[in-house]
C-alpha cells in the first residue's frame, strides 16, 4: 500500500467500520507504518512488540474497545493506546488504562498530533506516561462535563491529586516537560460545541 | 381541508408518494473509503448516490438533486463530520447544543421518502439518520421558542438513558414550547422533575413508535380545522424555508417493525404535520 522506511513508527488502527479504519489509514500512511484491524479479536492478534501506537474504537460488536484495552494491558506489550470514540466520556474513564482519548469526528492533524505525543511520551518513561494519561482524562472530562458536576466527582478529584503527585516526582524534568505538556493539552480531543 | 385521520401511524408512511432523490458527489478529491461510507449509509434505501466531475466547479461538494434540480448543497467535509465519521453515541451522549451546520441540508432535505433503517451492529449509519433528524426537530423547536412539540419514546426511561437526551428535554421544558413526551412508564420518577407534559400508555403504538413533531403555529384544536398554512401555496413556500426558518412545521414518524428495524419518513408538509399532530393528540 505504501512506501515507508522500516524506521517509521507502527500504528494499528482498530475500527469495526472498515471504511473509517481505511480512511484513517489513508490519512496516516505518509507518516507511519499503518496496519488495520476491523474487530477486537483481529486487533489482539495484530498487537505485537512492533506496534507503537494503537488507535482503538470504543464501540464494536463482539470484543469492545474497552475489553481490547484491558487485554492489551494484561499482555506484556508496551504499546500506547489512544481511544477513538463517539462516546463522550463519563467519569468511568478515570480507571481505564488508556493513554489518550479522542472524540469523533477527528481531523487528520489531531490524529497525527496525538500519535506523535504518544511516541514522545514513550521515550520519557513510565511516570511521564502516567502523567499524560491522567492529563488526557482531565482534559477530555473538562471539555465534556459541566464544572459543577466535576467539582463533586471523587474520581475527578483523585485524578487531579495524582497529577500533582506525578509532577512533583518529575521535578528534574519539569521545565522540559512544561512545553510538551502544554502542546499535549492543546490537542483537540472533543469537537467544539457551544455550551 | 380537514382530511380524515388514518387508522394507524404506519398509514402516514404508506401515503408518502416517494419522490426520486439523488445525492450527487461533485469533483471529489477525498479518498475512496469516504465514498464507501456514503454508499453504505444509503445502500438499502431509495436514495441514489452518484458521482460526477465538472470542470471549474468547487471540489468535494454533495448536492441533493430532486427532479433534475439541485435543492441543497453540503460540503463533503461537513457531511463527514456530522454524519459519516461519527455514530449514534455522539448524539446520545453529547452535552452541548449543536452548532449551526450540525444538520446537513442534504440530509434534512430527504423528506417525504420512506426509509427502513437498521440499528447497530447491523448498520452503523442507517439509524443515525433518524437520530440526526430527531435532534434537528428538537433543535428547531428550541430555536423557534413557541408552538407545540411532541416526542414518543417507547419507554420513558429512554429519556434518561443518556445525559445528552435528558439535557435537551430540560431545555425544551424550560422554554415556552409546549412540550409533550409519551411512553410506557417503566421508571417512575425519571420524567417528574422535567417541566414537560408526560403521557403514559401501553398500547402497541406507545411501545413501538418514534414520533418527533414540531408544530409552531397551532394548538391541537386549531390543527384539525383551521390550519391557515395548509394551502398548496404555503406548502410550496415551506419547501423553500425548510432550512432557514425555525418556525415551520416538521414531523418524523417511525415504527419499529422488527428488532431494531424502523420504518420511517419525515415531512415538512404543513397539512400532513397537522394531521400527524392531531393523530397523536387524539390516539395517544
Amino acid at each position: 500500500m505504501s512506501t515507508h522506511s522500516t524506521e517509521d513508527p507502527t500504528v494499528l488502527i482498530v475500527d469495526d467500520e472498515q471504511d473509517v479504519a481505511d480512511l484513517y489509514a489513508f490519512r496516516l500512511d505518509d507518516h507511519y507504518d499503518v496496519r488495520t484491524a476491523y474487530n477486537g479479536q483481529d486487533a489482539l492478534a495484530a498487537v505485537d512488540d512492533t506496534v507503537d501506537v494503537v488507535l482503538l474504537d470504543r464501540r464494536m460488536p463482539g470484543l469492545t474497545g474497552d475489553e481490547v484495552l484491558a487485554k492489551i494491558r494484561e499482555s506484556n506489550h508496551e504499546c500506547r493506546v489512544i481511544m477513538v470514540t463517539a462516546i463522550d466520556p463519563d467519569v468511568d474513564i478515570v480507571d481505564m488504562e488508556f493513554d489518550d482519548y479522542l472524540c469523533k469526528p477527528i481531523g487528520k492533524e489531531t490524529l497525527i498530533d496525538a500519535i506523535d505525543h504518544q511516541l514522545t511520551a514513550t521515550a520519557y518513561g513510565d511516570i511521564v506516561q502516567e502523567l499524560f494519561s491522567a492529563t488526557s482524562k482531565i482534559g477530555v472530562l473538562e471539555a465534556e462535563k459541566p464544572p459543577e458536576e466535576l467539582e463533586t466527582s471523587e474520581e475527578y478529584q483523585r485524578l487531579k491529586d495524582r497529577v500533582e503527585e506525578l509532577r512533583a516526582q518529575q521535578d528534574d524534568l519539569i521545565a522540559e516537560l512544561d512545553d510538551f505538556e502544554a502542546a499535549f493539552n492543546a490537542i483537540d480531543r472533543a469537537p467544539k460545541e457551544s455550551a | 381541508m380537514t382530511a380524515g385521520l388514518p387508522d394507524s401511524l404506519s398509514d402516514f408512511i404508506d401515503e408518502v408518494e416517494t419522490t426520486e432523490k439523488t445525492l450527487l458527489l461533485l469533483n471529489r478529491t477525498e479518498p475512496e473509503p469516504l465514498v464507501n461510507l456514503l454508499d453504505r449509509a444509503f445502500e438499502t434505501q431509495s436514495v441514489r448516490i452518484e458521482e460526477r466531475h465538472i470542470p471549474e466547479g468547487d471540489t468535494d461538494q454533495v448536492c441533493l438533486v430532486e427532479d433534475g434540480r439541485v435543492t441543497a448543497t453540503t460540503s463533503f467535509a461537513d457531511l463527514s463530520e456530522t454524519f459519516l465519521l461519527i455514530n449514534a453515541d455522539r448524539y446520545r451522549t453529547s452535552t452541548g447544543r449543536p452548532e449551526t451546520g450540525t444538520f446537513p441540508a442534504v440530509l434534512t432535505g430527504l423528506d417525504d421518502i420512506e426509509f427502513t433503517v437498521r440499528g447497530f451492529p447491523e448498520s452503523n449509519k442507517e439509524k443515525l439518520l433518524l437520530i440526526v433528524i430527531s435532534r434537528f426537530i428538537e433543535d428547531r423547536a428550541l430555536n423557534c421558542g413557541r408552538g407545540t412539540f411532541h416526542s414518543t419514546f417507547q419507554r420513558l426511561s429512554r429519556l434518561d438513558d443518556e445525559f445528552g437526551t435528558r439535557r435537551m428535554y430540560e431545555w425544551l421544558g424550560e422554554s415556552d414550547v409546549d412540550t409533550h413526551v409519551y411512553g410506557v412508564r417503566d421508571d417512575p420518577g425519571v420524567v417528574d422533575d422535567l417541566d414537560v407534559t408526560v403521557h403514559e400508555g401501553t398500547t402497541h403504538e406507545y411501545r413501538r413508535s418514534w414520533v418527533v413533531l414540531f408544530d409552531p403555529d397551532s394548538d391541537v384544536d386549531a390543527a384539525g380545522t383551521a390550519a391557515p398554512d395548509s394551502t398548496g401555496e404555503a406548502a410550496a413556500a415551506s419547501a423553500g424555508r425548510r432550512v432557514g426558518d425555525a418556525c415551520s412545521p416538521v414531523a418524523l414518524v417511525a415504527l419499529e417493525t422488527g428488532p431494531n428495524v424502523w420504518r420511517s419518513m419525515w415531512t415538512y408538509d404543513p397539512e400532513r404535520v397537522s394531521r400527524i399532530h392531531r393523530y397523536v393528540a387524539e390516539t395517544f
